[in-house]
């Protein structure tokens, strides 16, 4: 999922889940109709799910693109920056869609993002990455031990000699 | 997986009132009023009026009256505020026509609002006046040399005979040639519709991967090239 997809404005949030349903389980219905009830679950936009995607806050055309990527069950989701340029509620939902739908799925999940609490919360392993070199990887506990700072924020800037 | 684009294009389409007002229904509006127009013009008859202020040139205005009113013009009196076009035989008109180092003036003033049937008209009806002056003179020439000349073979001599060849120069029937306009026409047909589709998507292709348009490539080669 790249960082600023979007639905396509003039189709409801079910038409844009059942567009990639159907090529993702190309043509076959009864696999994307399967795809299509977990897209609307995960999306969690209630009755706005039959609306169109035009009349979407920002926060909702996230979460309908993140459910359109995980509905699938990918064994890998590359999701580059989900949360970026979101308000605070919106962001706290995407990162929980996230967190449960990886734990009941057991999907791997590549996330990349600036946000270093978020980071925090959602990854098993981090790798720091600074100008394009990883320059430290491990879990978020052992990359705080490792630096002995209190978060990782602070933490990549002490490997990353920043400040 | 096309009819599954197609559905989406589809529904896109639908909703997009821009693109529907666009190809649908001003098509249908807009259509409808040309046709009436052209057809219109095309019906109305034109209307002439020709005057003779030299009376020996009468024969030639009479002729004149007849092609306007077999090609389907219609011939009014001078004082007629209705004529689009109007065709005056001048003094000395008769005159000028047996004298073969003078040209025959004619004068002709046409309305701004005329329409293209009436300049058709105007243009078959002076090429039939200029060719029964022509032949005229051609016999009134003959007449002086005491020759026997047929004044068609003066003023077309030209006989051109028509031939084909194909692209390896071997001959090719008539057929052949036809084969090729209608190849012609329909490159001709499909080139402006296949235009935008190709403009559309190369433009769009471009603008996202480069994030850019066609013209970013030049435009950074533009930048790298300044001091």
């Amino acid at each position: 999922m790249p960082e600023d997809s979007f639905p396509y404005e003039r189709l409801t949030g079910v038409e844009n889940l059942w567009f990639f349903a159907m090529i993702y389980a190309k043509g076959d219905k009864k696999l994307a109709e399967e795809y299509l009830e977990r897209g609307i679950k995960i999306a969690d936009l209630g009755d706005k799910i039959n609306e169109k995607a035009s009349s979407y806050s920002r926060g909702m055309k996230r979460r309908l693109v993140i459910a359109r990527t995980l509905m699938v069950k990918p064994r890998l989701a590359i999701l580059d920056e989900p949360t970026s340029a979101l308000d605070v509620i919106s962001a706290v939902k995407i990162r929980e869609t996230i967190k449960t739908f990886a734990k009941k799925e057991n999907t791997t999940i590549l996330l990349s993002s600036h946000n270093m609490l978020e980071v925090d919360f959602l990854c098993d392993r981090v790798a720091l990455i600074n100008s394009g070199q990883t320059v430290m990887q491990g879990t978020p506990k052992e990359i705080v031990e490792a630096t002995q700072t209190r978060n990782l924020e602070e933490a990549f800037i002490k490997v990353t000699n920043l400040v | 997986m096309f009819k599954t684009f197609l559905w989406k294009e589809f529904k896109e389409l639908k909703r997009d009132k821009k693109v529907l007002i666009g190809s649908v229904i001003l098509p249908l509006i807009i259509f409808p009023i040309l046709g009436v127009v052209v057809f219109a013009s095309q019906l109305s008859t034109p209307v002439f009026s020709v005057v003779v202020l030299d009376p020996h040139a009468e024969p030639y205005a009479k002729m004149l009256e007849s092609v306007i009113q077999r090609e389907g013009g219609q011939v009014v009196a001078n004082n007629d505020t209705a004529a689009q076009v109007l065709i005056i035989f001048p003094r000395g008109f008769a005159t000028n026509v047996s004298n073969l180092s003078s040209p025959v003036t004619l004068r002709v003033e046409t309305s701004v609002s005329a329409n293209a049937k009436a300049n058709q008209i105007l243009d078959d009806a002076l090429y039939n006046l200029t060719l029964t002056i022509a032949y005229q003179r051609i016999n009134e020439l003959a007449a002086k040399a005491n020759v026997t000349v047929n004044p068609s073979l003066i003023w077309s001599p030209l006989k051109v005979e028509r031939g084909y060849l194909t692209i390896q120069s071997k001959p090719a029937q008539v057929y052949s040639a036809l084969l090729v306009d209608v190849a012609r026409l329909v490159a001709f047909l499909l080139f402006p519709g296949s235009t935008p589709v190709v403009f559309s998507t190369s433009w769009k292709d471009s603008s996202a991967r480069g994030r850019g348009g066609p013209w970013r490539p030049c435009y950074r080669r533009l930048l790298r090239s300044q001091p």
